[in-house]
């Protein structure tokens, strides 16, 4: 593997480059030559798991990630979670999906994911499951019937029992059950009740769906919530799944603002003017690849933003330009990287490479980052030895830090093959998934052969 | 309804020992966590608990009184992040015909501040100050003339004051700055473009590396709009960028970025000379390049200044004619091969257009 940049001081010190040097400061003793190190320096990192018994290769520490994630389901979380109180099916899709990329799901019991089905099922916000999909000009009465607050909260899933229902929330819930109902080995019961949801919720979720796009063709994340792309992709990513993409959901308008948000530096921004980041770019790319509109943005421009990205000397992406470095960009960026190189592919773009690939052959595109350099900072920096991912070595471990961390890792391992890897491939590796849905692709794929 | 004297009904948040007397009247509803034991179950403190079993309560009954606006203000003093709760208490000022009540209004904008801390970052909070805003004055949609007056007059300077607020203490808050994006776009007032101008500058000469402080520079030329800058706004922002960015740390990606934005919209102006423009875009290309000595002079090597001579790459493959193209190659591949290795796949991806486009040029 090639070694990464040493830093360059600036020629000014700013606020901002004053945290960068740190953060080079904070990450460079992580990669320290182990060839280099004294016996007991390198018994020391045996000893915690991060280095194999045999040879030098760091070790993604699956088991510890596994006993982390898990806690959720076998323990109540802290008092202190309050504040993660509207985001409950978040934090189980984050472990849930965080499992299911270390092969993890066999760990959990029939019974246990039972209850995650039923944990789901109370977030949801009822609706009668006869009413049909409808347009607005079809059915002026129910989006009058929207501006009655009693109405507001009917449709999707909240946050906790009696929240009103979120795109947001209502995307880690579709996401979590769309793993519960493909997985049935050994879980029949509770995949069946996932499978027996997702077809009882279905038309109430499109009609809701419905009811969030506003006249400018964005989508509101909740009744009376902001507009943002956020809620453009998990809209579209929740319908794709759920076979319930129609045409008024991919109405000309709906890609037309996403388009809006592309910002003057290439990337994409939350709403138009805004700055471009990380987590909007991913939401614009995956969701204009659901439309197959990529072809709408400026691509030079946005992979062009989208390479800068990769820090230099620490390998992992960071947010925004100037920003620092963070592990949960690992699949934000990575994520974005890998959609956009697929406009690169040969063909008509209409389908879906990933989920055309037939096992290991190589995908017609390759990714635009170096994912052995980005697999370095996962592994060396981001894992938290007693289990759990973090932003970067200075931060606490935490969940949404290990799912997105960990699907970085798959996207820098699976998007690409002529890639060398970081460490031992067959050690290291997680199940692949899906760049746009962020669940594994075998699960994409089950999930859209079903019929409703 | 208990009996409540004046100084009570005008505070803004029960205490939360006193929420089971208050509510007394009511039979509180516990959370319904369904029939088997809950995944991601959440310890909740006990006084977490009481205001949303009478939360809750109050949403059965759909009680839309001053009490239940204290009761929201604690249920989001414990979680701020409860958009349910925050969506309900709009709902309830909008009831209690609060909307256009300036005062009610500042209260509530200052409870989002107290909520939020010094340096808010929940988008709940920002989207309720945001959300009572827009519709201050009348409907949300098709703003007149004199509701956008009303609203500068009466929120203008405090709105502007309390982003500028939170900027000190962040300047980078993402939050924020779309809110002050929004509320200035909504404004469209030459006046405060000027004076917008005049922050971004500050900001920029504090952080030449505040990303977000450029963003908002280039929000404010366009006025928030998609409408390409005149030839002479171009060249004295592409002045000021070599002038307060470029040259006080040629590292910078954030001032490169601008300058390469600012000329290619340029280009792809229909109404600009194509001629006049790739002039244009080879004069900056030229300016940039001298930027070299600066480094020579701090004895660095401007080789290794990536973003310098990734500006200038694009700038050379902008301006389009054979030589300029052959020499964007030869500095793509030195960047590929040397200097920006970790970003080789793409250099090769961008080497291969160039080699197209110098192609074509033959």
């Amino acid at each position: 593997m090639k070694s990464s940049s040493p830093p360059i001081a600036p020629l000014r010190d700013t606020e901002s480059s004053v945290l960068q040097v740190e953060t080079e400061a904070e990450v460079s003793p992580y990669f320290v030559d182990l060839e280099k190190l004294r016996k007991a320096d390198l018994d020391n990192l045996r000893q915690t798991g991060l280095l194999g018994s045999d040879g030098t290769g760091v070790q993604l520490l699956r088991d510890k990630h596994i006993e982390y994630l898990s806690q959720v389901w076998q323990q109540p979380l802290k008092p202190g979670f309050v504040t993660l109180d509207s985001s409950r099916p978040w934090i189980l899709y984050w472990c849930l999906h965080g499992c299911d990329l270390l092969d993890g799901l066999s760990t959990i019991d029939d019974e246990t994911r039972c209850r995650m089905v039923s944990t789901l099922e109370q977030c949801w916000t009822p609706m009668s499951i006869q009413d049909p999909p409808v347009t607005k000009e079809e059915d002026p009465q129910y989006y009058v019937g929207i501006d009655n607050s009693t109405d507001f909260v009917l449709g999707g899933f909240g946050g906790g029992p009696m929240q009103m229902a979120h795109a947001a929330t209502t995307y880690a819930s579709i996401l979590s059950l769309c793993i519960l109902a493909t997985d049935s080995t050994g879980a029949e019961e509770s995949s069946s009740r996932a499978k027996q949801l997702l077809a009882n919720i279905r038309i109430p979720l499109y009609r809701w769906m419905l009811s969030l796009q506003t006249n400018e063709g964005g989508y509101r994340m909740h009744h009376d919530g902001e507009v943002d792309v956020r809620a453009s992709y998990t809209v579209l990513c929740c319908a794709d799944l759920c076979q319930l993409n129609t045409e008024h959901l991919r109405h000309e308008k709906v890609a037309q603002y996403i388009q809006n948000c592309q910002s003057f530096e290439g990337g994409v921004s939350a709403e138009a003017n805004c700055e471009a980041h990380g987590g909007y770019v991913f939401c614009g790319v995956a969701a204009l690849f659901l439309l197959r509109r990529l072809d709408l943005l400026d691509i030079p421009a946005l992979t062009s933003w989208l390479a800068r990205r990769q820090m230099s000397y620490e390998g992992g992406f960071s947010g925004r330009a100037n920003k620092l470095v963070d592990g949960c960009y690992s699949f934000w960026q990575g994520g974005a990287n890998a959609i956009a190189s697929s406009f690169y592919a040969p063909g008509d773009q209409i389908n879906d490479p990933w989920l055309e690939r037939q096992g290991d052959e190589a995908l017609g595109f390759s990714l635009l980052f170096d994912a052995p350099m980005l697999e370095r900072y996962i592994l060396l920096c981001a894992q938290d030895i007693r289990g759990g991912l973090r932003d970067k070595p200075s931060k606490p471990r935490d969940f949404y830090h290990s799912c997105y961390n960990l699907s970085g890792l798959s996207v820098a391992q699976h998007c690409d093959f002529a890639e060398e890897a970081y460490g031992d491939l067959e050690q290291t590796r997680v199940a692949r998934t899906h760049p746009c849905y962020n669940i594994r692709i075998d699960r994409v794929r089950d999930m859209l052969q079903l019929t409703w | 309804m208990t009996s409540t004297s004046p100084s009570t009904t005008h505070r803004m948040m029960i205490p939360a020992d006193e929420v089971s007397d208050i509510f007394s009247d009511l039979t509180p509803v516990p959370q319904d966590e369904g029939p088997l034991e809950p995944v991601c179950a959440i310890q909740y403190p006990t006084s977490f608990r009481i205001a949303y079993d009478y939360m809750r309560a109050i949403w059965q009954v759909k009680e839309y009184s001053p009490r239940a606006l204290q009761l929201a203000a604690l249920c989001l003093r414990q979680n701020p992040a409860n958009y349910t709760v925050w969506q309900w208490r709009r709902q309830c000022l909008k009831e209690l015909g609060l909307r256009n009540d300036k005062e009610a209004i500042l209260k509530d904008l200052q409870l989002t501040a107290t909520l939020g801390g010094s340096n808010p970052k929940n988008y709940q909070i920002w989207y309720h100050r945001r959300a009572l805003l827009e519709s201050y004055g009348g409907t949300a949609d098709g703003k007149e003339q004199q509701q956008l007056s009303l609203l500068r007059q009466d929120f203008g300077e405090s709105e502007l004051a309390y982003y500028e607020s939170v900027i000190d203490i962040d300047s980078k808050n993402y939050h924020c700055w779309s809110n002050r994006q929004w509320f200035l776009c909504t404004l469209n007032d030459d006046d405060l473009w000027e004076r917008e101008l005049e922050y971004t500058e500050e900001l920029i000469d504090d952080d030449q590396r505040n990303n977000s402080a450029w963003n908002q520079r280039w929000t404010v030329v366009h006025k928030g709009t998609k409408n390409p800058l005149s030839l002479e706004i171009t060249k004295s922002e592409a002045d000021f960028c070599l002038t307060s960015g470029c040259k006080v740390d040629p590292y910078n990606e954030s001032p490169w970025r601008y300058l390469v934005a600012l000329l290619q919209e340029q280009l792809k102006h229909e109404k600009t000379d194509t001629a006049v423009a790739e002039e244009m875009i080879r004069e900056y290309e030229q300016k940039s390049a001298s930027l070299a000595q600066i480094l020579v002079d701090a004895q660095r090597d401007p080789e290794k200044c990536v973003n310098m001579t990734w500006a200038r790459v694009d700038m050379l493959e902008m301006a389009g004619d054979k030589a300029s193209l052959e020499q964007s190659v030869r500095m793509a591949r030195d960047l590929e091969t040397q200097h920006d290795v970790v970003r080789n796949k793409y250099w090769k991806l961008r080497i291969s257009q160039l080699q197209e486009k110098l192609a074509q040029n033959k």
